[in-house]
């Protein structure tokens, strides 16, 4: 063989895959969002969540101010991942896109490694852009650990929903029956010592992302290493089960 | 360059298997124009998603170039056009294309001057701006061409390419295929269309119900016509050309169709014709010879069942 050994560009194609993100998913999730701040925070300003006591927003207590940002940032974590792994490998499998993109010198593991990180990337530019509108119209803040928890749970929670996109094309809905399977399998079977709670533990870790929240939010001083290692390294293994499985698995479906 | 020994490939189902390819063993070399040919559902789409290593056969071993085809994919990139062309639909046709001249590894700077080529190349400058839902079939079938074509590639694929052209760019396509011939480069394609293959490939494969029925050299059977139908349209006196030709069938009042003739027994005919003074305005093949190749061996897999 006498071709040269090529690679496509990339580094390059990442911004076409960042622009595709902001383009069509950002703006659904900042929808979703601004949606969930707003039905969330107005019962409190009206006053018909306090008693008949109306607020302006300069005046929120601080209490409410945490817990509202807390809430918020744990939806759109949720949501935002949700948007941003949907279909990732399994709508170019199930329209053919792949065929095309696949053709040219590139793995589908690299090329889907790079759409992981495009997204995530515009998910956290998203998450920035919601928390200068939180800081301009409810409460200065800019928490420095914004941006790595943001980052771990989306590599924790799109971890999950990127390998479910490499088996099947139902990965959205099977990612939020993943969510809801581990929140209630850690509530019920949690503290089991037996195989229930042995079993338990193959289920995301969901039900501790709340501590990394309360830390972001400022009601705890601490930050959850072993939370945020935790849940990191779940991800971090679903997405290599992933890479595995495009690796070893073949594109075309017939 | 292409080895194929004992390659199959079996989808399994719930209830049934089906054998999608069976048994291919073929050679392709550099510098060839090889061209498959085959009946809906033969298996010509399959073999080709095993080329690419978007499947991996059940049986025997595909190298190209000594590699494993997603191996050979992956360092070398394939000019590929599928017989779907499946573009996402709301990517500007220019988009579309330099976002694929990227992945095929085209220098950052050589991206645009390459687009603007191709869009020139194969009439596409008017649609430039346009998103990829609002072209034509042709127009579409044009740009999955065009992003085949955007690095030059040493193996490349094209399934159905003409499927949607018009006779113009139908007859441009020959003259890109006849561009793209290089010693060091094979072209395979994948066609219904007999005559076109006959035209531009050096061999093609007829395959049915997964097998390779028979490889043809097309250039030995442009030599060797064998005994093929012909029409001919009489221009003046078709009474006479009738009487003359008592085996042909009357197509319409102007046009006879002669059984399947060597093209001996057709000249001898036709000296016939003219010296009763009969006027013929054309004589055509009815079918290739290739076409006659592609029914004797889809009809010898018949009856062998």
């Amino acid at each position: 063989m006498t071709a040269k050994h090529r690679h496509a560009r990339l580094g390059l194609y990442f911004w076409w895959q960042f622009h595709d993100y902001m383009l069509h998913q950002a703006p659904a999730t900042a929808a979703v969002l601004a949606m969930y701040g707003y039905l969330t925070l107005m019962p409190v300003l009206n006053g018909s969540m306090t008693g008949g006591r109306v607020y302006k927003v300069s005046t929120l207590p601080t209490a409410v101010v945490q817990g509202f940002f807390s809430d918020s940032l744990a939806s759109f974590v949720l949501l935002g991942t949700l948007f941003a792994t949907n279909g990732i490998v399994a709508t170019d499998r199930k329209t053919g896109f792949y065929r095309f993109y696949l053709a040219k010198p590139v793995s589908a593991p690299r090329f889907y490694t790079n759409a992981f990180i495009a997204n995530g990337t515009g998910m956290l530019t998203v998450s920035l852009m919601l928390l200068a509108g939180f800081a301009a119209f409810v409460r200065p803040v800019l928490p420095l650990s914004f941006i790595p928890v943001v980052a771990a749970m989306y590599v924790a929670f799109g971890g999950v929903g990127f390998m479910l996109s490499t088996i099947w094309r139902f990965d959205w809905l099977s990612l939020v029956t993943v969510g809801i399977v581990s929140s209630l399998g850690w509530q019920m079977w949690g503290k089991d010592p037996g195989i229930l709670g042995w079993l338990v533990h193959l289920l995301p870790p969901m039900h501790r992302a709340a501590e990394l929240y309360a830390y972001v939010a400022g009601t705890t001083s601490i930050f959850p290493w072993t939370t945020q290692l935790w849940l990191t390294g779940y991800g971090t293994m679903c997405f290599l089960i992933g890479i595995w499985i495009l690796r070893t698995r073949s594109l075309a479906t017939q | 360059m292409v080895h194929l020994e004992h390659v199959g490939k079996t989808y399994r189902g719930l209830r049934r298997r089906v054998h999608a390819v069976v048994d291919v063993t073929l050679e392709i070399a550099r510098g060839e124009v090889f061209g498959l040919a085959g009946p809906n559902g033969a298996g010509k789409s399959t073999l080709i998603a095993l080329l690419l290593g978007y499947l991996k056969p059940t049986s025997g071993a595909i190298a190209i170039d000594g590699l494993r085809p997603r191996v050979f994919v992956e360092r070398h990139g394939v000019g590929y056009l599928s017989e779907l062309v499946t573009i996402p639909p709301r990517w500007r046709l220019e988009e579309a294309l330099s976002r694929y001249a990227l992945l095929a590894g085209v220098e950052s700077t050589r991206v645009r001057r390459r687009v603007a080529e191709l869009v020139d190349r194969l009439g596409l400058t008017e649609h430039w701006g346009k998103q990829i839902r609002q072209l034509s079939k042709g127009n579409l079938q044009r740009v999955g061409l065009a992003q085949a074509l955007l690095h030059d590639e040493e193996l490349v694929i094209l399934d159905e390419p003409t499927h949607g052209l018009d006779p113009v760019w139908t007859q441009r396509f020959r003259d890109i295929v006849a561009d793209l011939r290089s010693p060091e480069r094979v072209i395979f394609i994948a066609s219904h269309n007999l005559d076109e293959l006959q035209r531009i490939a050096d061999r093609v494969a007829i395959i049915d119900h997964g097998q390779v029925q028979r490889v043809v050299q097309t250039r030995a059977i442009a030599a060797d016509v064998g005994a093929i139908p012909y029409r001919i349209v009489i221009a003046r006196d078709t009474a006479t050309a009738r009487a003359l030709l008592p085996s042909a069938n009357e197509v319409s009042p102007d046009e006879l169709e002669l059984p399947a003739l060597s093209v001996e027994a057709l000249n001898d005919s036709l000296r016939r014709l003219l010296a009763q003074g009969v006027l013929v305005a054309s004589v055509a093949p009815v079918y290739s010879s290739l076409e006659r190749q592609f029914r004797e061996a889809i009809k010898e897999k018949r009856s062998s069942e």
